[in-house]
């Protein structure tokens, strides 16, 4: 890793020991990938009236002058714009680089800088960013350089956590500091304002809901599928990429929904494992066991809108088969709407969609009972309503031992046995919970964010409804 | 031997059989001993063997799709096997060779791997948490993303092995060969590597980045 990099001081900032800080953990990206992922990232800023500071390295100003005209319009909606780049002939003539809120500073070659290709975009509402390196010729091991430019790899991260990014930004600026004191002065300026602004409870970056950030991700979904469909002839490894990214789109934002709720920062690792171990004790087969656990670790999406946004019609399914002439259909979930963007999380979705269901038929959204609803869902639900349960005994009673805690949260569940949930669960919830009293462990731990396709089965593009196609319809039109 | 007997179950005692190339597919096999008997070619598919004895068993290229094989295969032949989705969660496969074993979506947690034969093995979407492979042979094996949380790799030959964005949390690597491998960006938190070979291996972007001696 290049000394005196970003990210190897962002790296060097988060090792172990190092206060309270998370040890960054990497992924690989190839360089299509990373194009599709900045897009999306950027054309949010086109979108919405973030007004953010936008700091981007491009490695070499050709890379930049690629995508000069499109940072036209990022810098029309951008109080300031900063390009690192080692300076390429006609990088500083371009007339993007002309206008007064875009800066440009022209790295030495020397600069290890120069190797990097970062995106970060901090602003109250959306905070955002890419930040990877290239791969060193050394690196590549025996197989060398790539031929193909398209093969070229990066290592690093992204991510919409304020945090980092903000961590990130000050590193940028203080590098940027070493070429041009005046800059630094002015962005130091801006980033005060921003980061003030960022701790007031109004700011968006720290409430993600379906609309913002929502969009956001259904973009970076869109975009990679769209280079996905590109790639002619299908090279396995760059398809696989642009499919886990896809996928880490979506566990980034379960990430941050926990960060953001201090009460309960562990909620989608605790549901999964709670939900996996549920469904072992009833035998499911082992790829429902890995649906039911990326359906716990992604759960909280589907609760990313306000309740009364929550369903577009307030009637049940029962009542639209009953008038013939009405399509069958099920009221739509926007958080997980987001999530039917990728194929193969579609009967992750309709897990979500119904783990509000409650057994007697009085749940939403649509209103099924008993057996109807999927057995995931229902594990999922009782889970996640018993996982809540216990963080909040555990928030206002922090001095009671957690098998107490356990107790009082398994006897509210098991007080809506039969009307909210199904009571062969209660059970099978009755002896988990017995197990964990008695010393058995559940590992609890985030999957390593940027490896979760093993949790991608092939049958997760099976509807687990038979009234699921006409619902897809409907998102369509 | 009536193969409807067999496929319905009704014959525990098939040690030794000779069941070359037969459809038991969708049959439940559970706790049937077929200790040694010869499986080859045989198509197993959804079947259900669940505590059944296959030690030693010849299972070359059978069709193993969807399987439920939490079952006793010491040292059996899975060579050319197709096991997509099959489940071996905790299943014995210590010392089995599964070279050109064809695995995808496998269920392996909990596994005992140990001393079995993966070299060149595609492992990329298996789950190996808490896997028993000690001194199994991963040469060259693809096992990039693969989830090997808490697995036990002491001794392991990950010779040239594609560890690429491996989730090796809590894995136990002592003594592991490395040498070649491709550890990029691999997760290595509260791992332990004492006396590992990382000889030309490349650690970049893991966290022990820097702290490997070569």
């Amino acid at each position: 890793m290049l000394e005196g990099s970003i990210l190897q001081k962002l790296k060097a900032s988060h090792e172990l020991g190092q206060g309270d800080k998370r040890p960054l953990n990497f992924g690989v990206y190839y360089k299509n990938t990373l194009v599709a992922l900045c897009h999306a990232l950027e054309d949010a800023i086109l979108e919405a009236d973030y007004s953010p500071l936008v700091i981007t390295a491009f490695q070499r100003g050709k890379w930049y002058l690629q995508e000069a005209d499109r940072y036209r319009s990022i810098a029309e909606r951008s109080p300031q714009v900063v390009i690192m780049a080692s300076d390429d002939a006609g990088f500083a003539e371009h007339p993007t680089s002309q206008k007064e809120t875009v800066a440009l500073v022209a790295l030495e070659d020397a600069d290890p800088v120069a190797q990097e290709w970062h995106l970060i975009i901090l602003s109250p509402d959306y905070t955002a960013m890419v930040l990877c390196q290239e791969l060193t010729e050394a690196d590549y091991g025996s197989a060398g350089f790539p031929q193909e430019d398209l093969e070229r790899k990066f290592y690093g991260f992204w991510t919409f956590e304020p945090g980092l990014v903000l961590e990130t930004v000050d590193l940028a600026i203080a590098h940027i500091g070493e070429y041009n004191p005046e800059l630094h002065q002015q962005l130091t300026t801006h980033r005060e304002a921003i980061a003030a602004r960022i701790q007031q409870d109004d700011a968006l970056c720290h409430q993600p809901t379906a609309d913002h950030l929502g969009r956001t991700v259904s973009r970076v979904v869109d975009y990679l599928q769209e280079n996905q469909q590109d790639l002619n002839h299908r090279i396995e490894p760059l398809d696989n990429n642009l499919t886990s990214n896809e996928l880490q789109a979506f566990l980034r934002v379960a990430q941050l929904i926990d960060q953001t709720d201090l009460s309960n920062p562990m909620a989608a690792a605790e549901v999964a494992s709670l939900a996996e171990a549920m469904g072992q004790l009833v035998d499911l087969p082992s790829w429902q066991l890995h649906r039911l656990r990326l359906a716990g670790l992604l759960h909280r999406i589907a609760l990313l809108d306000k309740a009364e946004n929550r369903l577009t019609a307030g009637t049940s399914i029962y009542q639209q088969v009953e008038s013939p002439d009405m399509p069958l259909s099920c009221p739509l979930v926007p958080g997980v709407q987001v999530l039917r963007k990728m194929g193969r999380l579609r009967a992750i979705a309709t897990i979500l969609t119904h783990h509000t269901e409650a057994w007697d038929g009085s749940g939403q959204p649509a209103g099924l009972s008993g057996d109807e609803i999927p057995v995931e869902a229902r594990i999922l639900g009782l889970v996640a309503c018993f996982q809540q349960r216990v963080a909040a005994y555990r928030a206002t009673l922090p001095e009671e031992a957690i098998e107490t805690l356990l107790t009082q949260a398994l006897a509210d569940c098991r007080a809506e046995a039969s009307d909210r949930w199904d009571p062969k669960l209660i059970d099978v919830l009755t002896l988990l919970v017995k197990g964990l009293q008695q010393g058995m462990s559940l590992p609890i731990a985030m999957p390593k964010i940027a490896a979760g396709l093993w949790m991608l089965d092939s049958h997760s593009e099976e509807e687990l409804l038979r009234y699921e196609e006409s619902m897809v319809d409907l998102t369509l039109s | 031997m009536d193969i409807a007997t067999i496929r319905a179950g009704k014959l525990k005692y098939l040690a030794g059989a000779d069941l070359e190339d037969e459809d038991l597919s969708h049959s439940d096999l559970s706790k049937v001993n077929l200790a040694g008997a010869n499986l080859s070619g045989a198509n197993l598919a959804a079947a259900k063997l669940i505590g059944a004895n296959l030690d030693g068993a010849n299972l070359v290229g059978c069709q193993l799709t969807g399987t439920d094989l939490r079952a006793n295969l010491l040292g059996a032949n899975l060579m050319q096997a197709d096991l997509t989705e099959a489940d071996l969660r905790g299943a014995n496969l210590r010392g089995a060779n599964l070279m050109q074993a064809r695995l995808s979506h496998t269920a392996m947690a909990g596994a005992f791997l140990s001393g079995a034969n993966l070299m060149g093995v595609n492992l990329q979407r298996v789950d190996l948490r808490g896997a028993d492979l000690r001194g199994a042979n991963l040469s060259g094996a693809n096992l990039s993303g693969t989830n090997l949380t808490q697995a036990d790799l002491q001794g392991a030959i990950l010779s040239n092995a594609n560890l690429e964005e491996a989730d090796l949390r809590d894995a136990n690597l002592a003594g592991a060969n490395l040498s070649g491998a491709n550890l990029l960006c691999a997760d290595l938190e509260g791992a332990s590597w004492a006396g590992a070979n990382w000889v030309g291996a490349c650690v970049v972007g893991t966290l022990l980045e820097g702290k490997v001696e070569k």
